[in-house]
């Protein structure tokens, strides 16, 4: 069985919006509701479980009935951060999942994932016991701590920056956490910098440029644009 | 006195179409001229160097006359490579720039660029000798040697994503690739690189996120998005 584990505990104090980014609406919906129905629309997807921010988990129930996300089965508090997040899914999951069962953890606020991408991840995750999106950077990159003067840079085909999803075998994932938690090694933002900070390897599958993570009022904007860009039929008035 | 050099020599093979990625068009306008209405409109750019891909330079010109890109005053022949074409156009404002100029070199497939992105580069050559339009990153970084896995994460605040515009000192960027022949480097595709080979430390200015390369048909969705969003904020 592969459970989706939707990530939207989340508050990021940079948005500039009362509204947390994952609830800000395009055209008239939230941006969580985008992310849930590609995983509803998801052939290998069996689950969905929400780990959602105080306050809004009857939106979320709410929406979830509206749009038929039939695949959803439950609603959780989150954690301080990514890593707390994950862990109390997992533990939600733990009695539920069998041998070869998959988690995939995708950020609610990446709404732009397209199927492939979640099938190439749980593909890599059959192999390799976890597939994570991630792409190359096309740009320059060069060490700076500063971030105002460089002198040394760094070849762009030995880094790759990390995207969600993030699938991976449960029973593995599982004990990641837990040697994490043994070894002291928490508040990670994300599940791949637990475990390069546990010293564990995490492998890669392919990732998108066009999955997009809203982070700020622009990205929204940018995600509604390439919203309605692909759907002129929804038409929106503007007010 | 500033100068553009807009790098638009290149083919485009990861597009995988048969069309240089410069030139196609977007909303009917090639890719290149959004480019060049950027520092067209600017008010500190003097003028605009480009260097062209072979077999497209009097579709440029004919283009740059229609959209009023009156600041064009050069199109140059590429080289074999990055390096070279990047040499080449430097060197052919010799006539044109002093020592204390400054040289924008910019992606021609870099068509997003708000104002103040040109200002800051120029505002921090004058000041430090190099303005390199740069971001952090926002995800997590993982080493790899192979692309398919890794085991060492590298903090976003440890590194900076550079983009272009790159401003640098004329006599600096002529130095850099004589010097450059005389130590026999070549290969060094941008000229940022270059510098740091060459054991400068340069400077970096403001960039931003929406400062897109379009190195993939995905990329020119986000383009035309982009547009939409500004275009929506003016009616607005």
């Amino acid at each position: 069985m592969n459970t989706a584990l939707i990530l939207a505990g989340g508050r990021d104090a940079r948005f500039k919006m009362d509204i947390p980014k994952q609830f800000v609406n395009v055209n008239n919906r939230p941006i969580i509701v985008y992310t849930l129905e590609i995983f509803q629309n998801h052939p290998d997807i069996d689950e969905i479980i929400v780990t959602c921010l105080e306050g809004w988990q009857e939106m979320v129930r709410v929406y979830g009935k509206q749009f038929n996300i039939t695949k959803l089965k439950e609603i959780f508090p989150g954690g301080k951060d990514a890593q707390e997040s994950t862990y109390r899914g997992l533990e939600i999951l733990k009695d539920r999942m069998e041998q070869g069962d998959i988690v995939i953890v995708h950020d609610s606020i990446r709404p732009m994932v397209s199927e492939e991408i979640i099938t190439k991840s749980i593909k890599m995750c059959l192999k390799k016991g976890m597939g994570v999106a991630a792409t190359y950077i096309m740009d320059t990159i060069m060490h700076s701590g500063n971030g105002k003067e460089g002198y040394q840079s760094i070849n762009r085909y030995e880094i790759m920056k990390v995207q969600t999803p993030q699938a991976f075998d449960f029973q593995l994932i599982w004990n990641l956490h837990q040697k994490a938690i043994e070894m002291n090694s928490l508040g990670a933002w994300d599940n791949s910098s637990m475990i390069t900070n546990i010293g564990e390897k995490v492998y890669f599958s392919e990732g998108s440029d066009l999955n997009l993570k809203i982070n700020t009022t622009e990205d929204v904007e940018m995600f509604r644009a390439l919203y309605r860009m692909k759907h002129p039929e929804e038409n929106i008035e503007r007010r | 006195m500033n100068i553009a050099l807009i790098l638009a020599g290149g083919c485009g093979s990861r597009t995988e179409q048969d069309i240089p990625k410069q030139f196609m068009n977007v909303y009917d306008k090639p890719l290149i001229i959004y480019t060049l209405e950027n520092f067209e409109r600017h008010p500190d750019i003097d003028g605009i160097a480009v260097v062209c891909i072979e077999g497209w330079h009097e579709v440029l010109r004919a283009y740059a006359s229609q959209y009023g890109i009156s600041k064009l005053k050069w199109i140059l022949d590429g080289g074999e490579d990055g390096q070279e074409s990047t040499h080449k156009g430097v060197k052919a404002l010799k006539g044109v720039c002093e020592e204390n100029d400054i040289v924008l070199v910019h992606d021609a497939i870099r068509p997003f660029l708000p104002e103040e992105i040109i200002t800051d580069a120029i505002a921090k050559c004058r000041r430090k000798g190099s303005g390199l339009s740069a971001v952090r990153c926002q995800e997590t970084i993982v080493r790899t040697d192979d692309g398919k896995s890794g085991s060492e994460g590298i903090s976003r605040q440890e590194i900076m994503r550079v983009q272009t515009p790159q401003a640098y000192r004329y006599g600096k960027a002529v130095w850099a690739y004589e010097e450059a022949d005389k130590r026999g480097i070549c290969g060094e595709v941008y000229i940022n690189t270059l510098m740091l080979r060459l054991g400068e430390t340069v400077y970096f200015s403001k960039g931003t996120e929406k400062n897109v390369k379009i190195t993939t048909i995905d990329d020119l969705e986000m383009f035309k998005a982009l547009l939409k969003m500004e275009r929506e904020d003016w009616i607005k």
